[in-house]
């Protein structure tokens, strides 16, 4: 490994450990403790409720000062989130801050799930759809979250 | 071959009894044009009167029967052996008769470009056959016959060179005029050239009449004039990649089949479109290429419009204060937000302008990069017409948009902030912030003490 763990790092990990956040995990890997396995629950009266999503975390060597890398494993149709799974967040950009954790920062996912702004896209195709025509964009996020989004 | 085989421009091939030399009747008659013997006669679909006619049985019309390609048997095509990397090595010997007319190719640059591929392997051609294109004061003779010309190439993975060959063979040909009188054999000449997944041998021996441009006759038992290399041939080939423009199939598993060698996609990958990752210059391939480029300026941009770092001296001139008892929450604890680590009561900490308490490494790391407070977001920058270098005092704190400051407000204030309290809390400065701190609250923060969270908050997309 190439920087030492800092102690923040290992008191998080023990924290969503320990007093885990409802419909979230995030488990370390054994061999990278930097890099977390994530499971998102869609959230309840959303398109994504009932699917649970798969992310990948990563905490840079400089984290706290800089936000950790997240992103979608699992295809999931919201304008905030683009093919490749990559997210449109503003704390996951600019508006990181020190004080955020990984757990903050997954319930912030959580909620950008609950609520899609289609007017500040990164999938543009998905955006256009949500804006002109919501009820069906709503419908594929539903059919989406059928098919790519169940447990196991 | 049956006789309703489509053939692209049907010609008559003669095949001479005397020599078996073979040639096209509407170039050199009925007769031998080798040992003008006239016992000749045209080769048929149905009356191929020479023995080995297998060639012609092939269905293909790429080996349509042509005088020029009877030696492209002596390509020979041996698989590498177990252990080395997968591909195929060829080696060949070619007898050709290369005529130069220098004033002619002088016509030719002139003109332009002949196209594009075509050209550039004209220019390839008089590269390798000893730079032609620099004026170099030679004699009269102005002629070079390049007799034999041989290739090894030994590609790294995957080849594609039985094209070139072949295209630099109907190149070559096209300048051919006449056997050229008095010529001298010398000696080969060895060129290497090697790249990204590939590497080429060119022997070629020449024979020269006159001084040419760099090309002098090589004789190992004499001192030799130094031998220049032909210039550029890297460059060519990459310009007639980028002419071409088709796009490489990176991403693409390396193949060991030969079996289309009349593409050009191999040929691009060996000259580094793969090691780019689909990437020639500012041009992009492939859709992972995109991505990489795009996943890139969004890291690039990450803190694009995020605010500036705060001074050295604005860091280091923060007030400080020892941890009390009323900083300690309702388990009796106080955190550094920033480490984690606890505060222990009488531990010394630096406050912000915003009071807002942390160690103080780990608020200079953090200030040093964005003048912001982890918690509120409020600046230690004083603003224009403030000392530049002294820190705002929360007094003079009057952001546009800020809540009236008041003392004691934390208790009920919504917008508090539970972990790293504060004893004299101000209001957040602005409006963003304020969503901000709410979104911690309700997020639960550092704090272990507040679990519930609050799905309905609205995070804030970024641009973009």
């Amino acid at each position: 490994m190439s920087a030492p763990l800092p102690k923040r790092i290992i008191k998080e990990t023990e924290r969503l450990q320990n007093e885990p956040v409802p419909g979230i995990s995030a488990q370390p890997h054994d061999d990278n403790a930097r890099y977390f396995d994530v499971m998102v629950e869609g959230p309840g009266g959303s398109c994504y409720e009932g699917g649970v999503f798969n992310l990948e975390l990563f905490l840079p060597d400089d984290y706290p000062m800089c936000p950790p890398r997240i992103r979608f494993l699992t295809r999931i149709y919201h304008p905030n989130i683009d093919r490749l799974g990559r997210i449109c967040l503003d704390v996951l950009k600019n508006n990181w801050s020190p004080a955020l954790q990984i757990r903050t920062i997954l319930l912030s996912i959580q909620a950008l799930l609950g609520a899609p702004n289609p007017e500040d896209p990164l999938n543009e195709a998905v955006a256009k759809q949500w804006k002109e025509n919501q009820s069906e964009a709503i419908e594929t996020a539903r059919e989406w979250t059928k098919l790519y989004a169940q447990k196991n | 071959m049956s006789a309703n085989q489509p053939q692209p421009q049907q010609r008559d091939v003669m095949f001479c009894h005397e020599c078996e030399n073979e040639w096209y009747r509407d170039e050199h008659g009925l007769s031998c044009p080798e040992c003008h013997s006239d016992f000749a006669e045209v080769i048929e679909a149905n009356n191929d009167p020479r023995e080995d006619s297998t060639e012609l049985e092939d269905p293909d019309p790429m080996y349509a029967p042509d005088p020029d390609e009877d030696d492209i048997d002596d390509l020979q095509w041996t698989p590498n052996p177990p252990g080395q990397p997968p591909g195929m090595r060829v080696h060949g010997t070619f007898g050709r008769t290369i005529q130069i007319n220098r004033d002619q190719l002088r016509q030719h640059e002139e003109s332009g470009r002949q196209g594009g591929l075509l050209g550039l392997l004209g220019d390839l051609v008089q590269n390798a056959i000893g730079g032609l294109r620099q004026d170099v004061e030679h004699q009269a003779a102005e002629r070079i016959q390049q007799q034999r010309e041989q290739h090894q190439i030994v590609p790294g993975d995957d080849t594609l060179w039985l094209d070139e060959i072949n295209t630099l063979e109907a190149r070559s040909t096209s300048e051919v005029e006449s056997p050229p009188p008095q010529v001298q054999p010398t000696g080969p000449t060895v060129r290497h050239i090697t790249g990204p997944g590939y590497s080429m041998t060119i022997a070629s021996s020449s024979t020269v009449t006159g001084n040419f441009g760099d090309l002098f006759p090589r004789n190992a038992q004499q001192p030799q004039p130094v031998q220049l290399q032909p210039t550029g041939i890297d460059q060519i080939l990459h310009q007639m990649i980028m002419n071409i423009g088709a796009a490489p199939r990176s991403g693409r598993p390396m193949r060991d089949n030969f079996h289309d060698p009349f593409g050009f996609d191999d040929l691009f990958e060996m000259f580094g479109a793969a090691a780019t990752g689909g990437v020639l210059g500012d041009a992009v391939y492939s859709q992972e290429a995109l991505d990489r480029i795009v996943t890139q300026l969004m890291e690039q941009h990450q803190s694009g419009n995020a605010p500036g770092p705060a001074s050295a001296d604005a860091i280091a001139s923060l007030p400080k204060r020892a941890i009390s008892k009323e900083d300690l929450d309702e388990n009796g604890k106080a955190d550094c937000s920033i480490c984690m680590d606890a505060a222990e009561i009488g531990s010394e900490v630096t406050v912000l302008p915003c009071h807002h308490w942390f160690h103080f490494d780990c608020i200079k790391a953090w200030l040093s990069e964005h003048d912001t407070c982890p918690h509120c977001r409020q600046g230690i920058m004083p603003k224009d017409n403030e000392n530049a270098n002294q820190p705002r005092h929360s007094s003079s704190s009057r952001i546009p948009g800020a809540y009236p400051s008041s003392a004691g407000d934390s208790v009920s204030n919504p917008l508090t902030v539970p972990d790293s309290p504060t004893m004299n809390r101000p209001s957040n400065s602005t409006q963003g912030s304020s969503v901000f701190s709410r979104m911690r609250d309700a997020f639960g923060g550092s704090n272990s003490g507040n679990g519930d969270t609050d799905g309905s908050e609205q995070p804030r997309t970024r641009e973009g």
